[in-house]
């Protein structure tokens, strides 16, 4: 396929709100057409229903509709003539939904185009991210004395990637001992380090600005805890990093993404990764028990870290994240 | 809740604002990104960083139009993707993008960004003159990215039909770009 038909298309993304609220509320038009298009099959039924059965009942031996009339509602002075000869197929031909509609130009007039600054779409006009130079590959540090069995499959991109030992360790109940390894050459967590053992305890003290070690952070996440399935069991700041480290609670798999970022949009460079293997900066653990850790370093606009539950769950219950900046690099 | 009541909690820093999204958007998104990166997985991941901008871009923006504006935004993200990963998977937003590219093919490459806007412009125009059912069966095929299936159930037409509808679309299109001069014959 021809880049520049991907270009176009992306281009398309600018069109005009009124057009794609339209586009995108099709369904729910054709909704307010279904219950009518019932109502108005319904009035058809009951009336072909009158039609044909109406004159059966009220035809008599004579044929003398109007005795019979009488017989079958004597109150009522009806004429059986009239209900036969309903017009049942007016109201359905007018609600039946729009075939080969003249055509319906939307007006250029409402446009909010005179705000392309407050009405534009994040990414509207980004370029793509595919490029960053975010090598979060050599930061990402399983450890070797967990579980964690990583499937074989190489990496599309072929960058370094962790390769934990194959040596699991019988222990059903991981401690929080393993310093995650440093392997980046960064400057590691030194002693003037806090550390928290769990998510909202860390956002808590955040808030707070209860240490010196945290002034400068910022975070924001959703939701404040993990979601079931991954544990996290320490949270440790320092000046300069940022360590964490989790645990599987179950057998659902669940992904660890984590980006360093290098600009304020940098939160999606995560192409390539394959579920069921180390990549870059996606963990994905396939068993109880498992451990992740993951050492970064702070860059001016922050790390975020993110907790996929997939595949079982649903969208809903799928994402966490949490974006950490210490303002002060 | 209504558009601005979504926005208000965004502005206040409210984490309900999130699941207010997902109730009322997260279809919406998780279509759009299925459509066009196929993959399950890649959706999810698609849609979870359209929550995290919308977090991050309300405010300052102040969309007047939430559902076009978090489309927008589930689009982007995911064509983005799509363009990142385009060489080493297949994605579902091929096949309707190859079906654009035999429309607008002739346009020299399209290759600065002016030429590009300026066809998308030219292709926006044309859509806004179409016929309502044929502008919507465009657009959710070409913008939406969805299968002529889905198309003739959500219009209840026969998918004969849409492809029919698409096939005189793209050719009417076509023709208006050649006369416009975007593309050549």
């Amino acid at each position: 396929m021809n880049n520049s038909t991907l270009d176009i298309s992306i281009a398309l993304g600018d069109m005009d709100d009124a057009l794609v609220s339209e586009a995108a509320n099709a369904s729910a038009q054709r909704r307010h057409y279904l219950p009518r298009l019932i109502s108005a099959a319904a009035v058809i039924a009951v009336t072909v229903a009158a039609a044909l059965v109406v004159p059966k009942l009220i035809k008599g031996p004579d044929d003398d509709k109007t005795a019979v009339i009488i017989t079958v509602q004597p109150t009522q002075n009806n004429e059986p003539t009239e209900t036969a000869t309903a017009e049942p197929t007016a109201e359905p031909a007018d609600d039946t939904p729009e075939a080969t509609s003249e055509p319906t130009p939307l007006s250029t007039g409402s446009a909010p185009t005179s705000e392309p600054s407050v009405t534009e779409a994040p990414g509207v006009t980004s370029e793509p991210t595919a490029t960053a130079a975010v090598t979060p590959k050599a930061t990402l540090t399983p450890k070797p004395t967990s579980l964690t069995t990583p499937r074989p499959t190489p990496s599309p991109t072929g960058g370094p990637q962790p390769t934990p030992e194959p040596t699991p360790v019988p222990t059903t109940e991981p401690t929080p001992t393993w310093p995650p390894v440093e392997t980046t050459g960064e400057p590691g967590p030194g002693p003037e380090q806090i550390t928290f053992t769990s998510l909202s305890a860390f956002i808590s003290a955040v808030q707070a600005q209860e240490d010196p070690l945290l002034s400068g952070i910022d975070c924001y996440y959703y939701p404040a805890e993990l979601p079931s399935g991954a544990e996290l069991r320490t949270i440790t700041v320092s000046d300069t990093d940022i360590d964490l480290t989790f645990v599987t609670t179950d057998m659902k798999s669940y992904r660890l993404i984590w980006y360093r970022r290098q600009s304020p949009d940098h939160i999606n460079d995560i192409a390539n990764n394959e579920p069921g293997q180390w990549y870059g900066n996606v963990y994905v653990p396939d068993r109880p028990n498992d451990q992740a850790a993951i050492n970064a370093y702070f860059t001016q606009y922050g790390v975020l870290f993110r907790v996929v539950l997939s595949p079982k769950c649903g969208v809903e219950d799928a994402v966490n994240f949490c974006s950490v900046t210490r303002h002060t690099i | 809740m209504n558009d601005r009541e979504i926005i208000a909690l965004l502005n206040n820093r409210d984490e309900a604002a999130i699941e207010a999204i997902k109730d009322r958007f997260g279809g919406l998104c998780f279509g759009l990104a299925s459509n066009i990166l196929a993959d399950r997985r890649d959706a999810e991941e698609c849609v979870s960083s359209v929550y995290f901008k919308l977090w991050t871009s309300i405010p300052p923006a102040d969309p007047k139009d939430l559902t076009a504006y978090i489309a927008k935004a589930a689009r982007n993200e995911a064509l983005m993707r799509y363009r990142s990963n385009s060489a080493k998977r297949n994605f579902s937003a091929a096949i309707p993008l190859e079906e654009l590219e035999n429309c607008i093919s002739g346009s020299g490459g399209a290759e600065d960004a002016i030429q590009t806007k300026a066809i998308a412009g030219a292709i926006e125009e044309h859509i806004r003159r179409l016929p309502s059912l044929e502008r919507g069966v465009f657009m959710r095929r070409y913008w939406f990215f969805d299968s002529a299936k889905a198309i003739a159930v959500r219009f209840g037409i026969t998918e004969k039909r849409v492809n029919a509808l698409l096939a005189k679309t793209r050719k009417e299109l076509r023709r208006y770009l050649v006369k416009e001069e975007y593309i050549n014959e």
